[in-house]
């Protein structure tokens, strides 16, 4: 699995399954879609925090994301490691301060990525429905709204994941947590505050430089 | 003057003309009937010189790229937007495919398969990690090796995609497996293809375009079931909905594409020749019977392709291609016979004039068909062969069933010779040597067209297709390099394959990437197994866990890896139940008759090709390379054959006229023939190809009739027609070239456009220039 595709389905993961949980699921998912269909850009700063076996301690990272409607996305690390990926259509741009190399690949014909990308282009759309294909969902909580998703056992990322547990706003307007848990138990868990919807985006916020 | 075996045979038949006539029709009737299970085979090869590297490297890379494969393409019809309809149509398509035994799916893509396929070989990385890969791991496990290892992995821990890679990390940490992935997917590459999957089927990199590919154990040769099988395929193709298009590509459709156009070529060819003949004779003759003139040559040629069949026990179509030049000339004969018998009272005498002039002709003729096997070349053999017994058929014909069937007409003056009286014959002979010397530094600069693949007369939309196929799915790897090893024995060849990929690690694609001999396997297990002592455990651990502190990473962090360090014995089976194996073994290795070869691919450069130059046991082919090599194979083959037309030409031309002087004026025709066709190539800006070769070979042949004819007719001052008969040879030899320029076969029309460029030039020069220089050099004795 190439980084692109990971980023990817995890924030897709989120943002889709983020939307439904409230009581009635179809309620839920009819009241999400209308709420998310309102979004074109979204800049937001993030925690992650990550549980893995292969750590002793808990790895606490801090960042941003941006993301614009259709097909544009970022993700910046600001520490413990300085790291961005850039996603514009299908182009990928990556860099790290270790490496200091800007690495640009297509990601086209990746089928995982295309995938994640059609989930995204459903979720802004609202169309919640047709994720249900690949997950069961479970509303655990209608207010705030917190849903859990469960891939099928024969999808691919099944093979990889065991659940993803999304948060929303109380507001509806956008997520607030993501829990990640994987099938060898480790959990990856991340916090978006400071998020601002809808604002006009920095052309600089696609470009990836020597620092970042 | 009624004495001899000739006479009294001639005269039998002369008595029984309704016999003869029964036996010639019996024999066409059973030709005909031969010629539709004459087994033909579409190949290029046929035109390649037996036995020489060119033909080897030739035949090694159509096992490679021209394997019984068959590949179709779906798409989504104009205005339809649906791409389930896409997946389905493919699926549909596959699914029809259940009943035809002699097909296999070969594209299907099963994704927990691919998985499982991949973890097999990452097990297997300790067998595959060669003394190189130990060096390199042994660097990894310095102190400075593992701070940096761990690094990296940490970076990569933080990643986005990081949490999806932990396990990995944990049993992988030093790269070994990744390395392993690496190179299935630099194996992958190679095949330069730009393609994806996508719901278990191979998409192009667009996404729009499915491909689906198939096997079969019919060769690409064999016509009738390179027809059968497309028809098969077409019929499943159109029960497809509206909704999907589809398209396919194989080297089957390339043989049916040219039988089309032979077939075609040969009807339109035999067709025009045949119009062109009857109403020349019609108009010329005044007489019926002057069609069986035509007939003679045209029987000549049935019966000729069965022997040549029953001898060779197959034949090329494209020699079938020369039956309408090959009856051109063999029409000569009769022509001549004709043109006598009209012009003397007595069949017998009339017949016995030209016996002699007929018989050298037919003996030049044949001697130039006969340097034809002299050639290395097998297509020049069928030629050769096919041609010979076309000649002799045609002579026996000309000379003992022709007259049976003609009335002697009123006898002629046989005062005066065909010269007659020729003006200003030193400025002809002058003019003849000036265009004759421009024309030798323009035909030095002819260069040989190597493609063979000009000659294949594959119609355009198949190309077109094929281009588009490559367009959207990669260019596979038609422009790159093959190293081959062979041997009868499957491992000795694997071997052979890693001694040579150890010369070129870093450029070869080769199957010893992910598989080696179960004697390389074993040493490398060996070397492994030495390398992680129990002490370098311990070392390694130890440096995992102090350089892994900064990090956080946990004690046992890798403990994974450390218990994978311990490998099972190695065993000489292939993985088994293995889709990815299976799939790059059928690419890199290729059983043929009982033994083993093992190709490698790496770009076609000056600088690699001569570094596996000397390595032993290794067969290397350069693409570019080939063009040069069947450049060099023509002009050898094309001196040899021409060398010894000439002497055969010049012996037998010696022995029958007696006199230096009438072989040299006999030779004149021939001369100017084959300098006009040298010539005509230069002019058109085109280049000489091996079929032009027999062209011009044949031009020699021809002239060197005209020029025979017409030396005897002025030295025995005969007046039986002879420059009408030389002027109606060239005609209907015309005429049987001149058919070719309509054919839509390349090379058909190439040697057609020479040959009626070379016999124009020879009958000009056995016209104007022969008259003259018997004229001069040979007035006392037309004289006398």
């Amino acid at each position: 699995m190439n980084l692109s595709s990971g980023l990817r389905k995890l924030f897709c993961l989120t943002l889709l399954l983020t939307i439904s949980a409230m009581g009635d699921q179809e309620e839920l998912l009819q009241r999400l879609e209308a709420e998310f269909s309102k979004i074109e850009t979204v800049q937001t700063e993030f925690r992650q925090e990550k549980s893995l076996k292969i750590f002793k301690r808990v790895i606490t990272m801090n960042g941003s994301i941006t993301l614009e409607n259709p097909d544009r996305m970022a993700w910046r690390i600001k520490s413990p490691i300085r790291y961005a990926l850039v996603l514009n259509g299908d182009t990928a741009i990556q860099w790290d301060e270790d490496s200091n190399k800007i690495q640009k690949q297509k990601t086209s014909g990746d089928p995982v990525f295309e995938e994640i990308i059609g989930q995204i282009e459903k979720w802004f759309s609202g169309e919640f429905k047709s994720l249900l294909n690949d997950y069961e969902l479970t509303v655990e909580s209608a207010e705030p709204p917190v849903l859990r998703f469960v891939p099928k056992a024969d999808s691919m990322v099944g093979k990889v994941i065991n659940s993803v547990t999304i948060s929303a706003r109380a507001d509806l307007a956008y997520v607030e947590k993501i829990v990640i848990e994987d099938r060898g138990g480790d959990t990856t868990s991340i916090l978006f505050f400071n998020t601002v919807l809808n604002e006009p985006v920095p052309s600089d916020a696609w470009e990836v430089k020597r620092d970042g | 003057m009624a004495e001899g075996w000739f006479p009294t045979f001639f005269n039998k038949l002369l008595a029984r003309p309704r016999m003869v006539a029964a036996g010639v029709i019996a024999l066409m009737v059973l030709a005909g009937l031969g010629l539709l299970i004459v087994p033909f085979e579409h190949s290029m090869e046929v035109m390649l010189p037996a036995g020489s590297d060119t033909r080897r490297a030739v035949s090694y890379l159509q096992d490679i790229d021209m394997s019984a494969k068959v590949a179709v393409s779906f798409a989504l019809a104009e205005g339809a937007s649906d791409r389930s309809d896409l997946f389905s149509a493919a699926d549909q398509f596959v699914a029809s495919l259940s009943d035809l035994d002699r097909v296999r799916l070969i594209s299907d893509v099963d994704e927990d398969q691919m998985i499982r396929d991949v973890g097999t070989f990452l097990e297997l990385a300790p067998e595959l990690l060669g003394a190189s890969g130990l060096a390199e791991l042994e660097k990894k496990t310095t102190p400075e090796g593992i701070a940096s290892i761990l690094r990296k992995k940490y970076v990569q821990l933080l990643k986005p995609e990081g949490s999806f890679m932990a396990s990995m990390i944990q049993r992988d940490p030093l790269d070994i497996q990744m390395a392993m992935i690496e190179k299935i997917r630099a194996l992958s590459a190679s095949f330069g293809y730009d393609m994806s999957i996508e719901n278990g089927h191979l998409m192009n990199a667009a996404g729009d375009r499915i491909l689906v590919v198939l096997e079969t154990d019919i060769p690409f040769t064999d016509a009738a079931g390179s027809k059968a099988l497309v028809n098969d395929l077409f019929q499943r193709l159109e029960k497809l909905p509206s909704t999907v298009e589809s398209e396919m590509v194989c080297g089957h459709l390339h043989t049916i594409s040219n039988e089309k156009v032979i077939r075609h070529d040969i009807s339109l060819t035999v067709t025009i020749a045949s119009i062109a003949f009857v109403l020349l004779f019609l108009f010329f003759f005044r007489d019926l019977r002057a069609n069986l003139i035509f007939i003679i040559p045209f029987a000549a040629l049935l019966i000729a392709v069965n022997i040549a069949a029953f001898l060779l026990g197959t034949l090329s179509p494209m020699m079938l291609g020369f039956g309408s030049v090959v009856s051109g000339i063999a029409i000569d004969y009769g022509i001549h016979v004709y043109v006598a018998v009209h012009r003397s009272t007595s069949r017998l005498e009339a017949v016995r004039s030209v016996a002699k002039p007929v018989m050298l002709g037919a003996l030049t003729t044949g001697g130039v068909f006969a340097a034809f096997y002299s050639s290395s070349i097998p297509g020049y053999h069928q030629l050769a062969i096919f041609a010979l017994l076309s000649v002799v058929f045609s002579v026996f014909g000309a000379l003992f069933i022709l007259p049976v069937f003609l009335k002697p007409g009123a006898p002629k003056s046989r005062t005066a010779g065909p010269a007659g009286s020729v003006r200003l014959p030193w400025v002809t002979v002058g003019v003849f040597a000036v265009l004759l010397a421009a024309a030798v530094p323009v035909a030095f600069q002819v260069e040989f067209d190597s493609d063979i693949m000009g000659l294949d007369g594959t119609e355009k939309a198949i190309l077109e297709t094929e281009e588009r196929f490559q367009n959207n799915f990669g260019g596979g790897s038609a422009a790159q390099a093959v190293a081959v090893v062979s041997d009868m024995d499957y491992q000795v060849a694997l071997a052979r394959n890693d001694r040579l990929f150890e010369v070129l690690p870093d450029d070869l694609a080769s199957f010893s990437m992910i598989w080696k001999s179960a004697e390389h396997r074993r040493a490398n297990a060996a070397r492994w197994t030495e390398l992680w002592s129990p002490d370098k455990v311990a070392e390694v651990k130890t440096l995992f866990s102090r350089k892994g502190e900064p990090y956080g990473f946990a004690a046992d962090a890798f403990e994974p890896f450390f218990q994978s360090l311990e490998i099972p014995p190695v065993s000489n089976e292939e993985p088994q139940d293995n889709q990815l194996f299976e799939q790059l073994k059928s690419r890199f290795v290729a059983e043929i008759d009982g033994g083993t070869r093992v190709f490698s691919f790496f770009p076609d450069e000056p600088e690699l090709i001569d570094a596996l130059a000397d390595v032993p046991d290794v067969f290397v082919i350069s693409r570019s390379a080939i063009a040069d090599s069947l450049a060099k194979d023509y002009s050898r083959e094309f001196g040899r054959v021409t060398l010894v037309a000439l002497v055969l030409v010049l012996l037998m031309s010696a022995v029958l006229l007696k006199d230096v002087r009438k072989v040299l004026i006999v030779l004149m025709p021939a001369a100017a023939g084959v300098a006009s066709v040298a010539a005509l190539v230069r002019l058109m800006g085109t280049e000489l190809n091996v079929m032009n070769l027999v062209s011009g070979i044949i031009v020699i042949g021809l002239c060197v009739d005209y020029g025979i004819f017409f030396v005897h007719a002025h030295t025995h001052a005969l007046n039986l027609g002879t420059r009408t008969a030389i002027s109606l040879s060239a005609g209907t030899t015309l005429i049987g070239a001149g058919a070719l320029l309509f054919t839509l076969h390349p090379a058909l029309f190439s040697v057609g456009l020479t040959l009626v460029g070379g016999i124009s030039a020879g009958y000009a020069t056995s016209m104007l220039v022969v008259p003259a220089l018997c004229s001069l050099l040979l007035k006392e004795e037309s004289v006398a």
